[in-house]
């Protein structure tokens, strides 16, 4: 079953998250038509995502961002790829699949920057639901050389120039903000996450106890029956 | 030495080129390839303007076409031969002695190395090879040690190709059922180990627990780094009472510091592993391998280079390479 309260449901201490404070204001349907924009501009410059998407038949994924306030539902439809923005308040849509990490690491992972079983093997990323479905949208978005900047830019060619250095210029300030976040986690939240562990240790204990109580109080029933039936028995 | 690196996709082939790959090693999107995952691997189309894209840089594209057809229905792998011939691939890896049979006659002059499937680990087995079929290369199934290595090649007259990083399988290469016993699906018949139509993850407790079928595989712990989920790499309860691993534990290869021992010995070509695995894997490992084995041939000491963070449990050994029992 799944654990709503599970330790991994704990927001990553990045960046993003604080950013994702200062958006909260703003609302997921104010965000769709910008989520639209990309994808449309991903058709346009990368089709060969979408022609591998394509075996895929009537699959919706809930990617979620664990250290924003909004969750992107991409369904993938009789060939045909749509999105929408929601907020985490909102009620969770059916999904055949969910994609949950970083904001930071699910747009380095977009771009090809990391590999994604490394960011599942490091624990970075987490998946539930149709493994198929999610291995194929992976191996889909990796088979292109996507850059957001190319995605972003839109289409006035004399914007461009001034956009990839700007852009360039956020990722390097994005990058060495996230070197610091980590910095900090590490002095503040592990504690705490130590101790989070130590608690569930202490349940996983306490499963074992029980179980063990269980079997004993089947044994117990048993030699109880055993010893109400009549002297003498069935022959 | 020849560097030999994986490629899912046209983007892994391009990362792979720009990195140092000597050679890209690829698959058609079907059951004829060892990682017949969705979403990867190449149409005809597609290959045919990787290799050229390798052609025009001086490198060479291998299709692996190493599954084992199925009796009955031989006409994919057959399909999957001829059209390597006709795209011009510089050689095709076969494990079939009826595939192998089938590219000898069909297209004498297509190179034909011999696939880790075939699990061919003794000079009689790969010289057989050699004169029944002209095999050109054998690669070698991950359990000899370089010593023994060595000595092999003293004995066979065809080219040897080592892996040298990426996933580790269990000692039976060719040979395992584990995933058909799960599943019914396995690597040498479907080209697909653990595949992931049977394969769940759920989030419990803070722990990673990984389902094939309807066995329970592991249960990784909050801080512990997780693997693949395959039944060789499963957690189970013994007689012991507690998990533990009782095949394999989830690691990766990496036998970067005896690339000097490999050279001596006369290996060919250095394998990495990893159809399956982003672009951004094939370029870290590629580019490591590359400045690792130019320092080596020119007898400059093998820089240290970590891997940590793209290896399975982000963790590595240079397995059977330098095992000391027999």
């Amino acid at each position: 079953m799944h654990d709503k309260n599970a330790p991994s449901s704990v927001p990553p201490f990045t960046p993003m998250l604080f950013a994702g404070f200062m958006m909260r204001p703003v609302p997921a349907f104010s965000l769709n038509p910008v989520a639209k924009y990309v994808l449309v501009r991903m058709k346009k410059l990368y089709p060969e995502i979408f022609s591998r998407l394509a075996i895929l038949e009537n699959v919706n994924f809930l990617i979620n961002p664990t250290d924003l306030h909004y969750r992107f539902y991409l369904s993938v439809k009789e060939r045909e790829t749509h999105i929408d923005v929601l907020g985490n308040d909102a009620e969770r849509p059916e999904a055949q699949a969910t994609i949950s990490g970083p904001m930071v690491d699910l747009l380095k992972l977009m771009e090809g920057r990391v590999d994604g079983d490394a960011l599942f093997f490091s624990r970075t990323l987490n998946i539930e639901g149709d493994t198929e479905a999610v291995l194929t949208l992976r191996n889909a978005v990796d088979s292109a050389d996507v850059r957001l900047v190319d995605v972003l830019g839109g289409p006035v060619p004399f914007i461009k120039p001034g956009f990839t250095t700007f852009f360039s210029k956020v990722n390097s300030l994005g990058e060495s903000l996230e070197k610091d976040f980590r910095t900090a986690q590490r002095s503040i939240l592990f504690p705490i996450m130590r101790h989070v562990s130590e608690i569930d240790k202490e349940l996983d204990r306490s499963e074992d106890r029980m179980r063990k109580i269980d079997k004993e109080l089947v044994k117990i029933k048993t030699s109880l029956k055993k010893l109400q039936q009549p002297a003498g028995g069935v022959r | 030495m020849e560097l030999v690196c994986p490629a899912g996709t046209p983007a892994s082939l391009r990362a792979a080129l720009d990195a140092g790959a000597d050679v890209v090693y690829v698959g058609f999107r079907d059951e004829t390839n060892a990682r017949n995952f969705p979403g990867l691997n190449f149409s005809p189309e597609e290959l045919e303007e990787g290799v050229k894209k390798a052609h025009d840089m001086g490198r060479q594209v291998y299709v692996a076409i190493n599954t084992y057809p199925q009796a009955g229905n031989l006409d994919p792998w057959y399909r999957a031969v001829d059209a390597a011939a006709r795209i011009g691939v510089d050689a095709v890896i076969l494990a079939d002695v009826g595939l192998l049979d089938y590219a000898k006659r069909h297209h004498p002059s297509l190179r034909r190395h011999l696939s880790v499937q075939a699990s061919a680990s003794n000079p009689e087995a790969i010289n057989f090879y050699r004169s029944a079929f002209d095999v050109q290369r054998v690669v070698l199934p991950r359990v000899l040690t370089v010593r023994e290595i060595a000595e092999l090649i003293t004995e066979i007259d065809v080219e040897t190709e080592v892996f040298a990083f990426g996933g580790m399988c269990v000692m039976a290469e060719g040979r395992c059922s584990l995933s058909s016993y799960a599943t019914g699906k396995s690597p040498n018949m479907n080209g697909v180990c653990s595949p992931a139509s049977h394969v769940e993850y759920e989030q419990r407790r803070g722990k990673l627990v990984s389902r094939l079928g309807e066995f329970t595989i592991n249960s990784f712990p909050n801080e512990e780094a997780a693997g693949y989920p395959t039944l060789c790499k499963g957690r189970f309860i013994g007689h012991t009472g507690d998990p533990s691993y009782l095949f394999e534990e989830p690691t990766s290869l990496n036998v970067m510091m005896m690339l000097p021992e490999l050279i001596q010995a006369g290996v060919k070509a250095l394998k990495i592993e990893g159809r399956q695995r982003g672009k951004a894997y094939v370029h870290q490992v590629v580019s490591g391998y590359r400045h690792a084995i130019d320092a080596a041939m020119k007898g400059e000491p093998v820089p240290f280079m970590d891997m940590g963070n793209i290896t399975e449990g982000t963790r590595s050994t240079a397995g059977a390479y330098e095992k000391n029992w027999r």
